[in-house]
């Protein structure tokens, strides 16, 4: 039977490889993205009025900040560079950085809370112009400020005649440097920011990558089967195979086909953009273990075979693609739950919420992998939460091949609730 | 061994009883036709031996025993209703449907593309299904059906859209199987084909069997005790006769019980004004058998 679903997925693949239309979707699409993007762009170019300062994002929430005194810069100067906080720098500004003479007595006032990140600017800094951050802060958005921030008082320093200040943060794009976080660990202070980037870049990655690759093959799995369906294939299909053999082979292939188009959506986009080294940069940076990547894998072929089997189910009720498209939708919406609440997974990756969520079959595969980057997730949760997934793909192909079985024989009239309850009653 | 073996199988669909307590069999080198009108539970009893449906009740019997996933690749079914992908082309959606019955590709297009000379449609393999006329599609989708060589072919109105010349050609084809020791079940509404074709039939009504066996037994059922007689002279005043009926030059001579047809035939020739050209007992066609079982006769 294997040969046979392998049989399915071949020729699926090839089926729609050869389309004009699926080439025209994997170029067109990122053709309309970069020509929304450029007048966009445009547009927001010709709108600016002021400033624009890399990585700050709102200057009104910044000066909240400042004024509030949450915005703490630690630091410690192994340079030689900062000779104290410039004189440039106005009162309010001055007051944000705290120096520390040493790493030690920084990472105690962090681990005090006094601060929220400490940089450490090695005595290499002007051979190499690197900084160590070290952060136990959990928002990933956060570090860009503080960097910021850093980065002015070693321009001022560096370039004392530019004049500093808060003031000229506002008005004057700063040298942006590299700050990275430290060759491991030291004492529970790790390079904690960065991971939570990580985090957050493997999280919406994956869901993105669901959410395309899902989309993507669930229109062709869907337009596969109404086809089928239609010129009646499929009976022929089934007095060959059994349902849940075609089912899968049709996944297997579809979904192929959707990891090829995101593959080459993402190369093309890396190429153009010039932003794959970059990511790849960021990655490097963390040590994100071999085990929290194996496990975004398996997470990723759980969370594609569910949704998958889920967009088949609703291929086998649905008779036209106008039918589908809603409840498409509808199925679609758990993958963008993790996005809602990706503020609190990220702040608390072993709170009530974020732990359920990890263990709801159609939230886990996004939200465990962000917490295998983020924390050491229980072994117990870990397995728990891969057990219910797989349990859910076969729960599902179980009850979407029996609904297949039913909804094929009742071509052109809607499959009633009679009907599906009947077939799921079958064996297979 | 019988190749198939129903037993009184039965299936309903939301209250609705489609198939009553249905029982056949179909034995090695046996052209077996299968009747009935539109609705009788003919397809759902075939859905049923393939494994498409499954029985409420009754046991059905494939190949010596209960159907399982490696009899499908023994059995080849044509639909009614057509099942082909328009959008590929005819080698590859033969190649790919055989695949299914666990043939493996290069052997799949080798006897795909012998079919296709052997039907006269070698020349449109590399055409997609779509560009076919609607005959060329019926003996493409033909040939997806015996491609993988089956015990058991289950056909569905198999001449459908196809004329005299083609007609010919499936039914060698049919033939053929049946030379073979394979068996061939077939659905149509043709009956003059089921009269050329079939050693034996079932016919379907409301769900259940009304008729079962040889196409012989089941017109002797249906025959009126009359015998057709043209020639000249007068066909009055014979004994043993209830009345005479003449349709189109042709003299039905109703037997009273009991009455024999030789004793009729030596009666007329006994009779110096008569001559006879031709001399036959009645029998129905399986048209008339058929509108007749619908009407609700189940004959003697």
């Amino acid at each position: 039977m294997a040969n046979k679903m392998l049989s399915v997925a071949q020729n699926e693949f090839i089926k729609h490889i050869r389309k004009p239309t699926f080439w025209l979707a994997v170029f067109g699409m990122p053709l309309l993205i970069a020509v929304v993007g450029f007048f966009s762009q445009s547009s927001n170019n010709n709108n600016r009025s002021g400033f624009a300062v890399p990585g700050l994002g709102d200057p009104a929430k910044i000066n909240e900040d400042i004024l509030s005194g949450k915005l703490k810069i630690g630091f410690v100067d192994e340079s030689g560079v900062i000779k104290g906080i410039p004189s440039s720098f106005d009162p309010q500004t001055a007051s944000l950085y705290i120096q520390y003479p040493d790493v030690a007595q920084g990472l105690a006032a962090m681990e005090k809370t006094d601060i929220p990140a400490l940089y450490v600017i090695p005595s290499d800094y002007l051979a190499t112009g690197k900084v160590q951050r070290y952060s136990n802060q959990v928002n990933p958005f956060g570090d860009s400020l503080q960097s910021s921030l850093v980065e002015l008082l070693l321009s001022t320093s560096l370039y004392p005649d530019n004049g500093s200040s808060y003031a000229f943060l506002l008005q004057q794009p700063t040298t942006q440097l590299k700050v990275e976080g430290p060759d491991g660990p030291i004492n529970k202070a790790t390079n904690e920011g960065e991971r939570m980037q990580s985090a957050f870049v493997l999280g919406m990655g994956l869901a993105l990558l669901l959410y395309i690759s899902i989309f993507s093959s669930a229109n062709l799995l869907l337009q596969s089967l109404i086809e089928e369906k239609e010129n009646r294939v499929i009976e022929v299909m089934l007095s060959s195979l059994r349902p849940r053999s075609l089912l899968q082979g049709k996944i297997l292939g579809l979904g192929l086909l959707g990891l090829v188009q995101v593959a080459i959506w993402i190369t093309m986009g890396a190429v153009i953009t010039g932003q794959g080294a970059a990511l790849g940069s960021m990655m490097a940076n963390v040590e994100i273990p071999v085990s929290a990547w194996l496990l975004a894998l398996l997470s990723f072929v759980l969370g594609y075979a569910m949704y998958a089997s889920l967009m088949a189910g609703i291929g086998a009720v649905a008779n036209t693609m106008r039918e589908s498209s809603q409840l498409t939708v509808i199925v679609g919406l758990p993958i963008i739950i993790p996005l809602m609440f990706l503020s609190v997974i990220i702040e608390q990756p072993n709170g009530g919420l974020t732990t359920g969520l990890s263990l709801f079959p159609l939230t886990a595969p996004v939200v465990l992998t962000i917490r295998s980057v983020l924390t050491s997730v229980p072994l117990w949760q870990v397995g728990l939460s891969l057990g219910l997934m797989v349990l859910t793909v076969l729960g599902l192909q179980f009850v979407t091949a029996r609904m297949f079985r039913a909804s094929t024989l009742l071509r052109g009239s809607k499959a009633s609730f009679g009907a599906m309850w009947q077939a799921l009653r079958q064996g297979e | 061994m019988a190749m198939l073996n129903v037993v009184d199988v039965k299936k309903s669909f939301a209250g609705t009883q489609a198939v009553r307590g249905v029982s056949f069999n179909v034995e090695p080198g046996e052209l077996f036709g299968v009747l009935g009108p539109n609705g009788a539970g003919k397809t759902t009893t075939i859905r049923m031996i393939l494994d498409i449906l499954r029985p409420d009740s009754g046991s059905i019997e494939v190949l010596g025993g209960p159907m399982d996933e490696s009899k499908k690749n023994r059995i080849g079914y044509l639909p009614e209703e057509r099942g082909l992908y328009r959008n590929l082309k005819v080698i590859d959606c033969m190649v790919y449907l055989a695949t299914l019955k666990g043939i493996e590709r290069n052997e799949a297009r080798k006897r795909a593309s012998a079919y296709l000379e052997r039907v006269e449609l070698g020349h449109v393999a590399q055409k997609k299904v779509s560009e076919l006329s609607k005959g060329m599609q019926q003996k493409v989708q033909f040939g997806t059906t015996i491609l993988h060589e089956p015990d058991i072919v289950i056909i569905d109105e198999p001449f459908e859209a196809l004329d005299p010349v083609n007609t010919r050609m499936v039914k060698d084809l049919l033939f053929d199987i049946r030379r073979e020791g394979r068996a061939v079940l077939m659905c149509t509404h043709q009956m003059h084909l089921i009269e050329e074709m079939c050693d034996r039939i079932v016919m379907f009504n409301r769900g259940e069997i009304v008729l079962n066996g040889t196409l012989r037994d089941v017109r002797r059922r249906f025959a009126p005790n009359a015998v057709w007689v043209e020639g000249n002279g007068s066909f009055d005043n014979l004994p043993g006769i209830e009345s005479v009926q003449t349709e189109n030059g042709q003299v039905q001579l109703n037997l009273q019980a009991g009455t024999s047809p030789q004793s009729v035939f030596q009666a007329l020739a006994s009779r110096g004004d008569t001559s006879i050209d031709r001399f036959e007992v009645a029998i129905p066609s399986l048209d008339d058998i058929f509108v007749r079982v619908v009407n609700g006769e189940r004959g003697q």
